[in-house]
């Protein structure tokens, strides 16, 4: 009992405190605004998905976290405190970059011990050396020992440092061959990385980026270049390695299915604005505008008006639905996704159509039934013959009523 | 339908005219005659005594060599000149590389303003050029007339933009998200210089020593004026075959300096790992 109120405890605390919290994020490029004020919160262990068509400003979002672009606005906090004056090389991010930038000069195995070289020697072997030096010096004064005796624990000392160096390039060597591990990449380590495939780069720039043990993994559309069955691979490996590692991961991609399969959290976004934020169900289900419903999965649309609570009125016909809280007789808009309509016999439809158009799409047919108001798109995994009259029907719950967006 | 089945492999041995072929035609002409003909009748006049060149009667002789060999002032002439250049290579590096690093960060305005002031030195003859720098040097410090420092300072001043061109050249072609990727793995400005660029700019760099070294160790004009008339190999050269007509005499140093040079070149192949690769 008391170890659960402590667990809530905590809980509320990291509630409180987001991991990473965007402000009024804004950027102009020569006087074109690419951002306009984004505010977000990602908390910590958790897969966020930036999602848009090109130009819509994802990339430039995950640049200002990963500080390679400077905000003409606004201020990014991790843990509270504005990272904006860090430069990226002093950052809690790692990077997996759109086509990767691997080090063309050095082979898979270098490359992916680039970061933890690099932070060895920003300890300072040489100056380490010195300093050892110096303080024995300062402690042989304090007391009065012979020049023997300094010698002597210089040279202890002196080993016992070489042999911590050995020591840590001995565990730098053990990280590199995990983490290439990790990523399927044994026995690949003293390869160019220009001699790889794509997908194989793409594994050397995820191991190059997570060996640094990041707070937070920006990825920067890196599936883009993959074949389509590899993609589908990745996607589960990223979100595994993710769930493992509890790093949490902001993902770049204007592919509304990759967003779909990993995320724990999507943001919509166009025009440099966020659409929408919410878990891929509620994205899914619950569109809160025209263009996230077109963007994600296939719909059909439908302007209407709202009656009442739960009543909805569109192509001459009143229906019910589950939606409520807009205004009397609000206009509005309607998604009805392609798979939630059943095509019935004549009688038993709400709406009633002909077939004009089938098309075989290998898991399902899609199916277009013209009605005297509009086409609708159907996805049914039973064939219909061309120019059947038949009847549509779907349920109240597959209505989802949005406001209507300009 | 047998024979023309048959007929089939024979048209694929044959030998296909290509557009790059015939594109090709005119150089390995120029090289067959302003290179290797050239080359040719050199070696064979270092092989000739000098009565004989005269005529077409063959004999095949190493005095040529041999004078030149046992004759220490001379062989030193040669080391002067390796030396000499190899110290202004080292000087046009140590200035070239900061400043096509320089120009290929600045931006674009900048860069082709740089470019062309690098450049514009190239426009005035060379002759013109260190005689003037002769005139600047007489005027400031004549004392340094003459001396080794002279001669480094005018093979600097001459040959420095080859040094910076092909660096440049390399150093722009780095693709921006290589620094972006460095300092995201946590290299500061520095390493990533060590670490990332000065590797990837190596071949630039070798080409600007080549570009650099090459026409230092045999240059005329420099040591003439800056070195107050001081014989180098070129100098030596020229006065053989020009002044006394000694055909036979000059060919055999410029090849030897040529054997030099080409082993020079040949240890520098060998450092050019990276590019060997191949870059893409």
């Amino acid at each position: 009992m008391e170890k659960d109120t402590l667990k809530d405890v905590k809980n509320t605390q990291n509630m409180a405190e987001p991991l990473i919290k965007l402000v009024d994020l804004t950027k102009e490029f020569n006087g074109q605004v690419v951002l306009r004020g984004i505010d977000l919160e990602i908390d910590a262990q958790e897969f966020v998905t930036f999602l848009g068509p090109s130009g819509c400003g994802k990339t430039t979002t995950l640049r200002i976290i990963g500080g390679f672009v400077e905000p003409s606005q606004g201020d990014v906090l991790f843990q509270g405190k504005s990272i904006l004056g860090i430069p990226s090389h002093k950052r809690p991010t790692n990077t997996v970059f759109q086509r990767y930038a691997l080090f063309p000069h050095l082979d898979v195995y270098d490359n992916v011990a680039f970061g933890l070289r690099v932070k060895q020697e920003a300890l300072g072997r040489f100056t380490r050396l010195k300093d050892l030096k110096r303080s024995l010096k300062k402690e042989a004064l304090e007391n009065n020992w012979s020049k023997s005796i300094l010698k002597q624990t210089y040279q202890e000392k002196k080993q016992a440092f070489i042999e911590s160096i050995e020591q840590i390039k001995l565990d730098m060597d053990e990280k590199v061959r995990k983490y290439l591990k990790l990523v399927g990449l044994e026995g690949y380590e003293n390869r160019r990385v220009h001699k790889l495939s794509g997908g194989q780069q793409q594994r050397v720039a995820i191991a190059r980026a997570l060996i640094n043990e990041p707070k937070v993994l920006l990825l920067d559309e890196p599936l883009a270049a993959l074949d389509l069955k590899l993609r589908q691979e990745m996607q589960y490996e990223l979100k595994e390695i993710q769930r493992r590692s509890g790093i949490t991961f902001v993902f770049v991609t204007h592919d509304q299915e990759e967003a779909l399969t990993m995320s724990d959290k999507i943001v919509v976004m166009n025009h440099g604005e966020i659409q929408q934020v919410g878990t891929p169900v509620d994205i899914y289900n619950e569109p809160i505008n025209k263009f996230v419903a077109t963007f994600i999965g296939e719909s059909n649309i439908i302007e209407g008006v709202m009656k009442t609570d739960f009543l909805v009125h569109f192509d001459h016909q009143d229906f019910t639905c589950v939606d409520k809280g807009f205004g009397l007789n609000e206009e509005v808009d309607i998604v009805i996704r392609p798979e939630d309509i059943d095509i019935v016999d004549l009688k038993e439809g709400l709406v009633e159509g002909t077939v004009v158009d089938i098309v075989f799409k290998g898991v399902h047919y899609e199916i277009d039934v013209e009605t005297k108001d509009r086409i609708y798109t159907i996805h049914t995994t039973d064939v219909q013959p061309l120019n059947k009259k038949v009847g549509l029907s779907f349920l109240p719950e597959d209505i989802h009523v949005m406001e209507r967006s300009n | 339908m047998k024979p023309f089945v048959i007929s089939r492999p024979k048209a694929k041995t044959k030998k296909r005219w290509t557009f790059e072929g015939f594109l090709g035609i005119p150089y390995q002409a120029l090289i067959i005659v302003l290179i290797m003909i050239p080359i040719f009748l050199m070696l064979l006049y270092s092989f000739q005594s000098r009565e004989t060149s005269q005529t077409f009667t063959l004999i095949f002789t190493l005095d040529n060599y041999l004078r030149f060999i046992n004759e220490p002032i001379f062989v030193g002439l040669m080391a002067d000149s390796i030396g000499l250049a190899f110290v202004a290579t080292l000087v046009s590096l140590v200035i070239g590389y900061p400043l096509a690093y320089i120009i290929s960060k600045s931006h674009t305005k900048t860069k082709t303003l740089l470019i062309l002031l690098i450049t514009a030195p190239m426009w005035i003859n060379m002759l013109l050029r260190t005689k003037a720098l002769e005139q600047v040097l007489l005027m400031l410090a004549p004392e340094l007339i003459g001396t080794n420092l002279a001669i480094i300072v005018g093979m600097t001043y001459v040959y420095l933009p080859f040094m910076v061109l092909p660096i440049y050249t390399v150093l722009s072609k780095i693709d921006v998200s290589l620094y972006e990727s460095a300092s995201d793995l946590g290299a500061n400005k520095l390493q990533t210089l060590i670490k990332v660029v000065i590797p990837l700019s190596i071949s630039g760099v070798l080409s600007g020593i080549m570009m650099v070294f090459l026409p230092s160790a045999t240059t005329l004009v420099v040591p003439k004026y800056l070195g107050a008339g001081r014989f180098l190999i070129g100098n030596l050269i020229e006065n053989a075959m020009i002044s006394q007509g000694d055909f036979g005499y000059g060919s055999s140093i410029a090849l030897l300096m040529a054997g030099l040079i080409l082993v020079f070149l040949y240890a520098i192949k060998k450092v050019d790992k990276y590019t060997e690769g191949g870059d893409e």
